[in-house]
């Protein structure tokens, strides 16, 4: 009982959470990219356009690229040969300015509780402390003073969905975001990024699996090794 | 910035004492200076300040390493980069919480440490100010050498050697302050060349750090 009025306040909570964000429109441009790693290419010849409502997958076997070229396009690797263009409302910008990222770091301090770990992250961000209806959604409310180091793997994925959703970038960028997660967590994920696109968000998931995600459009892009 | 560097003080505070390595060392540094010495009065006020500015010298290139290293083993740095917050701003956070947390206790401790040692009263001053018109210098080195190493893994004897060098004049002038401080008071001119190499050490540690930081980063 008392479950069931936790959850409908939690959803209460996520309405006004979403309305009162507004997403930018922005586009993400590929051009012919190519990559490396260790000297060994993984990838050549990229050109791919990112545009608002879309959800790209990224797949392919162990150490083919995927994760690299998710930090190439977050700006946090340089590609070897070619351009990427983030832009905003039609304007060049750089690529925190569009740009949430999941990678396979936490970025939590095992000595801060979550609630303490999403405040800083909203102060960092310059947004308003909503820790708690952040926790809420996530799942993570009965653990907001729980320091991070006692949370479990899947926990502390649910806490970085919670920092996402902080950051109000319009792109997401997720490398293997159900990894560790259990099937409500997976389902989380699902229903956030479908909301996330409903607005006019985009995001650009790497896995091993194509994610099945209930009345979305999933543009593939899978990495073969080249013979 | 300023969310990072309240964070850092946090976390120290939660590190059940691990952020006091610096100080303990300082402490055991100076013990076992004096036992060396033989213990005798006249020897520990010629040398007293050697053995203390030595001590400090250390105690903070031991916590070089560890300015940068967690941030960026654990993802905060690149997620730091992503909030749009500059790599320039995230070295003047560390460069303060540096200042404050490694050098702060020890600042602290001083005139106690001086006490023990049995050194004048106006030596114990011309040792705290030499101190404090040094610690910006030896922060902003220190943010340059752990911006540098942090990619480098276990390069703990390489932050030495990259910093030794820079940290030569900031001893050798600390150490003049104190004895000047006692015959010209604070218009000694070693104060202003402290504060110069202070400032020196600004221009040159906080963007060689940022650019360290940058270079690895995108």
């Amino acid at each position: 009982m008392l479950k069931t009025s936790m959850d409908k306040t939690a959803t209460a909570q996520q309405k006004t959470f979403d309305v009162t964000r507004a997403l930018t429109a922005f586009k993400l441009e590929l051009n012919d990219i190519a990559l490396s790693r260790g000297g060994h290419t993984l990838i050549s010849g990229l050109t791919l356009t990112v545009a608002p409502g879309e959800l790209l997958w990224v797949g392919g076997d162990n150490g083919i690229g995927k994760s690299s070229l998710l930090r190439v396009i977050c700006g946090l690797s340089r590609p070897d040969h070619g351009q990427i263009e983030w832009t905003q409302n039609g304007v060049p910008c750089a690529a925190h300015d569009m740009i949430a990222y999941q990678g396979h770091l936490d970025a939590f301090k095992p000595n801060l509780t979550a609630r303490e770990a999403l405040s800083f992250w909203a102060d960092v961000l310059d947004k308003d402390d909503t820790a708690s209806t952040l926790l809420n959604m996530v799942g993570l409310g009965e653990r907001a003073d729980v320091p991070c180091g006692h949370l479990s793997a899947g926990q502390k994925r649910r806490l970085s969905l919670a920092r996402i959703i902080l950051s109000a970038k319009p792109l997401w960028i997720m490398d293997e975001p159900t990894a560790a997660m259990d099937a409500d967590g997976v389902a989380l994920i699902h229903g956030l990024i479908s909301a996330h696109i409903a607005r006019g968000g985009s995001a650009i998931i790497a896995s091993h699996q194509s994610p099945v995600i209930a009345g979305l459009r999933t543009r593939q892009l899978v990495l073969e090794a080249a013979s | 910035m300023g969310a990072l560097i309240k964070r850092d003080i946090l976390l120290a505070w939660r590190s059940g004492g691990a952020w006091l390595l610096g100080v303990i060392f300082f402490l055991l540094f100076i013990t076992f200076c004096v036992i060396a010495a033989g213990g005798e009065a006249p020897q520990l006020d010629a040398y007293g300040p050697a053995y203390i500015w030595l001590a400090l010298l250390f105690a903070t290139l031991l916590s070089f390493g560890a300015i940068f290293s967690d941030d960026l083993n654990d993802g905060t740095l690149e997620q730091l980069v992503l909030s749009g917050l500059t790599s320039f701003s995230v070295t003047v956070a560390k460069w303060v919480a540096f200042m404050i947390l490694t050098i702060g206790p020890v600042f602290i401790l001083l005139p106690v440490v001086g006490v023990m040692l049995g050194l004048s009263v106006p030596r114990i001053s011309g040792l705290a100010l030499s101190v404090l018109f040094a610690t910006p210098a030896l922060a902003a080195y220190g943010v340059m050498a752990g911006a540098l190493m942090a990619w480098r893994g276990k390069g703990g004897f390489l932050i030495i050697l990259i910093s030794a060098p820079f940290l030569i004049p900031v001893l050798i002038f600390g150490l003049a302050a104190v004895d000047s401080y006692a015959r010209f008071g604070i218009s000694a001119y070693e104060f202003r060349a402290l504060g110069g190499l202070s400032l020196i050490a600004m221009a040159i540690g906080l963007p060689a750090a940022s650019a360290a930081l940058t270079a690895n980063l995108e």
